[in-house]
């Protein structure tokens, strides 16, 4: 049966045969029968990267495998989520490494997109922490592979956007925690280097994240707030009983998310905070997962859909950051409110986006005149020797990517020709990997 | 309490929501199946959520002759609860043609699943505070073109299980029949999904629920009791010639 398959983006929209395997035997099988396929997990990449005709969803394979207390490890199919494995992990005083601003993801795409958290400075990538997975190849062959185990397919499988196999099994480190409490303090900053002063005192902090009200121009460029936590060490007060979803975003009219909406939201984003700092102890969803209190919030840019730019650019990031906020501010192309981090050194990884620098990511709703000022935007991502996320991508030109990725591009492509023929999504046949 | 629960389809997608679920509140868990990989993978993943132990046995319920030792074995121990989950949707029109193929499933869904709550009712009936509970369909209320191989096979059960609470009434056995809705599972993969689907965690809930308050016939969602309502009210020289 084929059915509407889109990313978080809801662009592009296509039509695809999913299959749903129960078994790792299943899910050779289905490899073994098709010509032309994509993993996909929760379909939470904003773009094109699980996107293809064929789509292997890992949804049913979705088991821990074994979770030792001892070693504080734990190995999981790829499908299970990271809402599903919370519970779980908390009550027995663990979380995971690292955790992205939604907890509706599986593991599968944590590791091919090796996604960063708030502590990517502090703690890495998801990969690091990541002590071998076994894929399903082209072949339908599994393997197992680590940092010493065919380790060149280790390192273009993490971060491989699902080009190289099927993730089917995961091992990783756990990370073990006193209390399911986050102590936090949240810091108004009146312009991008009041952030930036903020993000380097702060930089023992485990977590930090900024939000920038990326439509206030001149002085006040790059005003935000600054936020940096730690998992609170005193109390032994392992609850957990995340809030069941009470609000549900309906399908919105493509004009509903206008600038005027958008420039009172950021004021009053910015605003709400009424001293300049304010100490807290918050639970866990809402300091990770503040989004997910409205489920389908993507549906608010209306159907149409949308887009996440996020790029990171090395140390010294600062004058690019400010070109980069300049040109979208002068835009005025309506876009909620910026996250700006600061990511650690990079990894070995072939295809990781994180690099030593800052990253920054806002949202776009659709349009040709987006598509022009994000072509600009790669400009100047490049000029400052930086790159743009794959996983929120859905429009970067081949030669863009090319010189962004230059680095790894050969390694990954020598292991995809081996071991993932098979493995195609629309991302992958717009870049060329 | 810990409470000993038994589930013959431990590795169905229903069976395997409802076992999570018992799994966290710390039960002592036995799962029978048929493909021991499968079996594996949810054994460990249900010892993982927090089951005080699982004990697995491999069987395809079609292998009639093999139930006696296993279900010796399990009744070793006391047990509380027994849940029978596994089941086919066959092709109806393959069905149709091919009356082997329609026996096959017939003998699984119907005759297996009356064999295994015949020898369980037998252990039951001298223990205290047991159910047995059964999944069997909305789709065995009344026949229709669609899919009535597998309805009679499940109206079958239903029946069954009506006699079987009756006769067990005096010695307190709890017989309840699940009578699911639509689900979205591996089984209703190639169904397009609408608004009367249901997840299988949720029914999973409903089946707790209704296993907890020693319901006698439960509808999962309840809002098929109304819908079967109506359409068993339908007269049969109307219902002959619509498409359902
Ligand atoms: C609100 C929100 C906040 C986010 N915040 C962050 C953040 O802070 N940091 C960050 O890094 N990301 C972030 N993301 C992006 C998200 O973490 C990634 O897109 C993640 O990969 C989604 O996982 P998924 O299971 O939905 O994968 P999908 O979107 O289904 O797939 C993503 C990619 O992984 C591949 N894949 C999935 N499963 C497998 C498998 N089993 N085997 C092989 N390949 C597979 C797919 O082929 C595809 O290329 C955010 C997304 C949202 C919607
Ligand atoms: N899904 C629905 O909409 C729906 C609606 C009403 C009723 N039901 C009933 O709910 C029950 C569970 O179904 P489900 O939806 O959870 O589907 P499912 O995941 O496909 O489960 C069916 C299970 O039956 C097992 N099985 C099949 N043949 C077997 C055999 N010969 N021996 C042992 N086990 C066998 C399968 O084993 P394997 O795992 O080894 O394949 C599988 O675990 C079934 O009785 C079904 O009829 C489902």
């Amino acid at each position: 049966m084929r059915e509407t398959v889109t990313g978080w983006g809801l662009y592009p929209s296509i039509k695809a045969i999913q299959y749903s395997p129960t078994s790792s035997d299943e899910v050779i099988d289905c490899i073994k029968s098709q010509k032309k396929l994509i993993s996909r997990g929760f379909g939470r990449s904003y773009g094109d990267s699980a996107l293809f005709s064929t789509v292997l969803n890992s949804k049913h394979r979705d088991f821990i495998l074994d979770f030792d207390t001892k070693e504080h490890l734990i190995k999981v199919c790829a499908g299970i989520s990271i809402a599903e494995l919370l519970p779980i992990l908390v009550s027995k005083g663990y979380f995971l490494p690292v955790v992205p601003g939604t907890k509706y993801i599986t593991i599968g795409g944590a590791v091919a997109c090796d996604i960063h958290g708030k502590n990517h400075h502090s703690e890495g990538t998801f990969t690091k922490h990541v002590k071998s997975l076994t894929l399903v190849d082209s072949d339908g062959k599994k393997i197992t592979c680590s940092r010493d185990q065919n380790s060149q397919l280790f390192y273009a499988t993490c971060g491989g956007m699902g080009l190289t196999g099927y993730i089917d099994e995961v091992v990783f480190d756990l990370k073990q925690i006193k209390s399911s409490k986050i102590s936090m303090s949240s810091h108004k900053a009146k312009n991008l280097s009041e952030l930036y002063d903020l993000f380097e005192r702060y930089k023992q902090s485990t977590y930090s994240v900024a939000w920038i009200d990326c439509l206030a121009k001149g002085k006040k460029m790059g005003r935000g707030v600054f936020m940096e936590g730690e998992h609170n060490k005193l109390s032994n007060d392992l609850s957990y009983h995340p809030k069941k979803k009470l609000i549900h975003m309906p399908m919105m009219p493509t004009w509903f998310l206008n600038t005027l909406f958008v420039k009172m939201f950021n004021f009053f984003y910015f605003h709400k905070q009424f001293p300049k700092i304010v100490y807290k102890e918050i639970d866990i969803d809402p300091f990770f997962f503040p989004l997910d209190a409205v489920s389908r919030w993507n549906r608010m840019y209306g159907k149409k859909g949308f887009t996440q730019y996020q790029c990171v650019l090395p140390d010294p990031s600062r004058e690019g950051m400010e070109i980069i906020l300049k040109t979208i501010s002068e835009s005025s192309m309506g876009s909620f409110l910026a996250v700006l981090k600061r990511f650690g050194p990079a990894n070995k990884n072939f295809l990781s986006f994180p690099i030593e620098g800052y990253t920054l990511a806002l949202d776009f709703k659709l349009s040709d005149k987006v598509f022009a000022l994000l072509k600009k935007l790669d400009e100047i991502t490049l000029q400052y020797n930086g790159r743009v996320y794959l996983t929120k991508d859905v429009r970067l030109s081949k030669e863009d990517f090319e010189k962004m990725y230059l680095d790894g591009l050969k390694n990954f492509r020598r292991m995809r020709s081996t071991y993932g023929r098979k493995f195609h999504s629309i991302q992958s046949e717009r870049l060329g990997l | 309490m810990e409470e000993h629960i038994v589930v013959f389809g431990a590795t169905s997608a229903i069976a395997n929501a409802y076992l999570r679920k018992k799994a966290v509140e710390g039960h002592k868990l036995t799962l029978v199946a048929r493909n021991k990989d499968k079996l594996d993978e949810v054994a460990s993943d249900l010892r993982s959520r927090g089951a005080s132990s699982v004990r697995a046995y491999e069987l395809d319920m079609l292998d009639t002759e093999s139930y006696e030792n296993i279900i010796q074995s399990i009744f070793s121990q006391e047990v509380n609860i027994v849940l029978v989950a596994f089941g086919t949707l066959p092709d109806q029109k393959r069905c149709f043609e091919d009356i082997s193929y329609a026996i096959k499933h017939i003998n699984l869904n119907a005759l297996a699943t009356v064999s295994v709550c015949t020898l369980v009712a037998q252990k039951l009936k001298n223990l205290q505070n047991v159910t047995l509970a059964v999944i069997t369909s909305v789709a065995g209320d009344r026949g229709k073109k669609s899919n009535y191989f597998y309805g009679a096979s499940k109206a079958f059960v239903s029946t069954f299980l009506a006699g079987l609470r009756n006769d067990l009434y005096d010695s307190g056995v709890h017989v309840v029949d699940l009578k699911l809705g639509f689900v979205d599972t591996p089984m209703t993969q190639n169904f397009p999904k609408g608004f009367l689907w249901t997840s299988a965690e949720k029914v999973a809930h409903g089946i707790d629920n209704a296993i907890r308050s020693k319901k006698d016939i439960a509808y999962v969602p309840f809002f098929w009791r109304w819908i079967m309502f109506v359409i068993k009210m339908i007269p049969e020289r109307i219902f002959k010639r619509m498409s359902m």
